[in-house]
């Protein structure tokens, strides 16, 4: 099991965490989410899909990159690795998307991109003689 | 006191009907006391506070008859003696001399530029008189200070000097009030004379203290004032001589001249008003008391009449303060400023006052109605507590015992209609009363409205309620708006009348306070002393509660209390309140409760959110301090309550802060996680069914076991009847083991379920090659082998009862 934070340095990270990220983190509903995925994907070794999962969350490891991460680490294939990353992602990240964009400073697409200007020829030409 | 209202009480329930409406013998008794109550209090009131009109009076008289005594200060105004204005006034008059040249200058360059105002015909008759005149400014200033002086000093020694006649006239009337109070006749109280003569009284005490105490003041300074305007007044002539300074003169005269006469009006006010008062009463303001009888007489008319001409007097008064009071003397207006909102002070105290009397007169039904009912519920609740728990006779055989029983019976249930009668049904008033708790944000609204509440139980309970639900309760209790006497009290009623929302919100405001816990629990004790063995408590649990896994009033009351993050959020800010050593404590009786079961990973889940590192760090100890002693503990069942707490290893294990804190579990756990808590969670529930519901089916087979054990040993213990039995001995032995072992394993690790498979001697060797080591490890410890062991003995007897009818 990797441990890279001391606990002064945990607490630092969490004290500073928005609301929303400090429930997910003790919250019951996502230990059930690590139990059943676990089963689902066939992980072994929970306490560190649990580490991973916290490392998200206190802003260690990017969502995008924890599904490569898991693969690794669990030597999943890659239909149980998106099957992980979506299940997760469904009932652990999402709902702290917005918390977590400001975390990793990702900024959000502009939903609605101003739609891009076709060029058209103009119907109406002055005749030039 | 007691023992004349308790023979009143038994009077009236005897009158009204002991098991009918027993509330009105308080309620008949009180009516008659309290009015008595109100009326003496009212009178020693009133005598106090004319009493202290006298004393406010007497003293400013003192004060105003010290400050214009000859003696009071020994220097004077203007002559060398006063070495302040000797060195001040000489300072001013040399310099002032200099300035004379300056002047010269002035005039002369005024002259020729022709300005008329400053030429030399107009400014130099003044500039010699003023040459001449500042060298005997002090005889001047004497002479204009001496005739006021005179002035106020005639009328403030006129008669017994100050405002001594005035106040033997004031004391004569007083005597009379008094000996009409001695000679007591009920008219005078209803025809308003002594509310009357006590008023105005008051009222002239007041503000004659008042005027006398502003002179007094205004004395003091006047003496301080003339000295600087002495000191001054070669500057202030020398001002007179050019027009462009004339206004500088101008302002020290008025000020001169108002400091001079301040006194003289005040002072000429006084002595109108007494000699007024002397000469047109004989000594006294009041018609002496067999002169006064009822309403609309003669003579009472006579009396207002009178009261009417002597209100003169008082108003003289007042014409004399506002006059001195609208002096603008420069410093005396700070002090008549400060006067007038003195006065303002004591008209808005008055006035407030005068309107919490009217309140007061208008409330006084209420307290007598309130503390009715709810003195007398306490006390018939008594005693309904103690008819309910009769239970005479019990244990007591004949006709006696019989005879006690039916008593003891009827007791009860007459106990349980009083009780219908007693408990206060207004649920939806109590409910309204937490509603405005709730709202109340300052301690004097709530003080007010408890005030209003009183002997009103529900309100009182939901006033209080609203107040702990709004969290306010412990700062009105800091600002002394109540005290923890009346929250205990209140409880005590919610326990009483069987408010349970009202009993739930004390114990969770307190949840975090081990000593209010610790009165809570006695007082549930006390409250329950009497009643049914299923409701009394022992140091607040009842058996119900023992039977949850209770071990203290605190287990009870944070496992009922908290279950939402704004429960761990409101323990968390009382907690914080409270020193270290406490706050460490509870919450390691928090992961204790969770050990046995008591808190789940809701509750552990919040605690950490809400608390942090402080909880999370005790959680932290406790578990490595734990599985140091036994890798095994989590997964074994709790002693007590018999319940799993697996899921401690399992919050350890899956929860994101456990892993990036590094809280590890030893390997045989973490790699086996789901195995141990399957066992847990089995051998929960074995005990669980043995204890509820499955004794009677788990009886049997274990009987028909014993039964061939039995059989087996008593072949045994028959050897010579039985001589070749001996690898049969060896067998049923081998069988007995066999037996147990596996008996173990499957109740405890696989149930019911298991259990009903052992029905005859062939299928338990299958059983037993299923179990497998780590099973039987874990069963050996289990609680749930007590349970069998239980179970064993009750069935072996049971199958001895029917061996043996």
């Amino acid at each position: 099991m990797e441990n890279s934070l001391s606990k002064e340095e945990f607490w630092k990270i969490y004290n500073n965490l928005p609301a929303d990220l400090k429930d997910s983190l003790f919250s019951p509903d996502t230990e059930e989410v690590i139990l059943n995925i676990s089963q689902i994907c066939n992980i072994d070794d929970i306490s560190l899909l649990a580490k991973l999962i916290g490392d998200v969350l206190i802003g260690l490891l990017p969502p995008k990159e924890f599904k490569n991460k898991a693969q690794k680490k669990f030597g999943l294939e890659d239909a149980n690795a998106q099957r992980l990353e979506t299940y997760v992602q469904h009932y652990v990240f999402n709902p702290v998307a917005d918390d977590l964009e400001v975390l990793y400073g990702e900024t959000k697409k502009k939903e609605k991109e101003e739609p891009l200007k076709e060029e058209r020829e103009d119907a109406y030409r002055e005749i030039i003689q | 006191m007691g023992k004349i209202k308790k023979l009143f009480f038994y009077f009236f329930a005897i009158v009204l009907g002991f098991f009918g409406k027993p509330i009105f013998a308080f309620a008949i008794l009180d009516i008659f006391t309290e009015p008595v109550k109100f009326i003496i209090r009212l009178a020693a009131g009133a005598g106090l506070l004319i009493l202290v009109s006298f004393l406010f009076l007497g003293v400013s008289n003192a004060i105003i008859g010290w400050v214009t005594m000859p003696n009071f200060v020994t220097v004077s105004y203007t002559r060398p003696d006063n070495l302040i204005v000797q060195y001040g006034w000489t300072t001013v008059r040399d310099f002032t001399n200099l300035l004379f040249i300056l002047v010269l200058v002035v005039i002369g360059i005024a002259t020729a530029l022709r300005i008329r105002e400053y030429e030399v015909k107009r400014t130099i008759p003044r500039l010699i008189a003023v040459a001449l005149l500042i060298n005997f400014t002090p005889i001047v200033c004497g002479a204009i200070i001496d005739a006021s002086n005179i002035l106020m000093n005639f009328f403030l020694s006129a008669g017994s000097g100050g405002y001594s006649t005035m106040i033997n006239v004031l004391s004569n009337s007083a005597n009379i009030l008094i000996s009409t109070i001695i000679n007591f006749d009920v008219r005078n109280l209803f025809n308003g004379v002594l509310l009357f003569q006590a008023l105005f009284l008051v009222a002239f005490n007041f503000i004659a203290g008042f005027v006398l105490l502003l002179f007094a003041v205004l004395l003091l300074l006047r003496h301080v004032a003339l000295w600087i305007l002495v000191i001054l007044s070669p500057l202030a002539f020398f001002c007179w001589i050019l027009p462009g300074t004339k206004s500088i003169w101008n302002k020290w005269w008025n000020q001169f001249i108002q400091w001079c006469f301040v006194g003289v009006g005040g002072a000429f006010f006084i002595y109108l008003s007494q000699v007024v008062t002397q000469n047109a009463t004989a000594g006294n303001l009041f018609a002496k008391p067999g002169e006064m009888i009822a309403v609309g007489s003669p003579t009472l008319r006579n009396q207002i009449s009178e009261a009417l001409v002597f209100s003169v007097p008082l108003i003289l008064l007042s014409i004399g303060a506002f006059t001195t009071m609208s002096t603008s003397a420069m410093g005396a207006n700070i002090i008549t400023k400060k006067a007038g909102q003195m006065l303002n002070w004591g008209k808005g105290k008055a006035g407030g006052y005068a309107r919490s009397t009217w309140q007061g007169f208008k409330d006084a039904g209420k307290p007598i109605k309130g503390r009715v009912e709810g003195a007398a519920r306490r006390r018939i609740d008594t005693i309904r507590q103690r008819m309910e728990g009769a239970h005479w006779g019990k244990d007591q055989a004949g006709v006696k015992g019989k005879a006690k029983r039916v008593g003891a019976w009827t007791f009860r249930k007459i106990g349980e209609i009083i009780g219908e009668e007693m408990v206060p049904q207004n649920i939806a008033a109590k409910a309204k009363a937490t509603e405005e708790g709730k709202k109340i944000e300052d301690k004097y609204t709530f003080k007010k409205e408890m005030e209003k509440a009183a002997g009103n139980i529900a309100k009182e309970i939901g006033l209080i309620e609203g107040a702990l639900k709004s969290g306010k309760l412990k700062d009105f209790m800091k600002e002394g708006a109540i005290d923890q006497n009346k929250i205990d009290r209140a409880f005590e009623d919610s326990v009483k009348f069987g408010f349970k929302d009202s009993t739930k919100a004390f114990n969770k405001y307190f949840s975090g306070d081990d000593n209010v816990l610790r009165k809570f629990a006695s007082i549930q004790d006390k409250v329950t002393a009497n009643m049914t063995e299923e409701k009394r408590t022992t140091a607040g649990l009842t058996q119900e509660d023992v039977q949850k896994g209770y071990s203290s009033y605190k287990d009870k009351v944070l496992a009922e209390s908290l279950n939402k993050r704004e429960d761990f959020e409101n323990l968390a800010e009382s907690l914080n309140k409270m020193p270290a050593a406490e706050k460490q404590k509870t919450m390691e009786h928090m992961v204790d409760m969770a050990e046995r079961g008591l808190f789940g990973k809701e509750q552990i889940g919040h605690a950490g959110r809400v608390m942090g590192e402080e909880f999370v760090s005790v959680f932290e100890n406790r578990l490595q301090e734990n599985l140091n002693k036994d890798e095994l503990f989590y997964h074994k069942l709790d002693q007590n309550s018999g319940k799993s707490r697996a899921w401690i290893a399992r919050f350890a294990a899956t929860n994101p802060v456990a892993r990036e804190l590094g809280i590890t579990l030893p390997e045989n756990i973490s790699k086996n996680l789901n195995k141990y808590e399957s066992f847990s969670r089995d051998a929960e529930h074995s005990v669980r069914q043995f204890s509820l519901e499955s004794a009677n089916s788990m009886a049997r087979p274990l009987a028909d076991l014993n039964l061939a054990i039995r059989d087996a040993q008593g072949k045994q213990n028959n050897k010579d009847a039985f001589p070749n039995l001996s690898e049969e001995e060896r067998q049923h032995e081998a069988v007995r083991e066999k037996i147990l072992s596996s008996a173990y394993g499957a109740i405890e690790n696989k149930g019911i379920r298991a259990s009903e498979r052992i029905k005859n001697l062939d299928e338990i060797g299958d059983i037993i090659d299923a179990e497998n080591t780590a099973v039987r490890k874990f069963a050996e410890e289990s609680s749930a082998r007590e349970s069998l062991e239980n179970i064993r003995t009750a069935s072996k007897a049971r199958r001895e009862r029917l061996s043996h009818p």
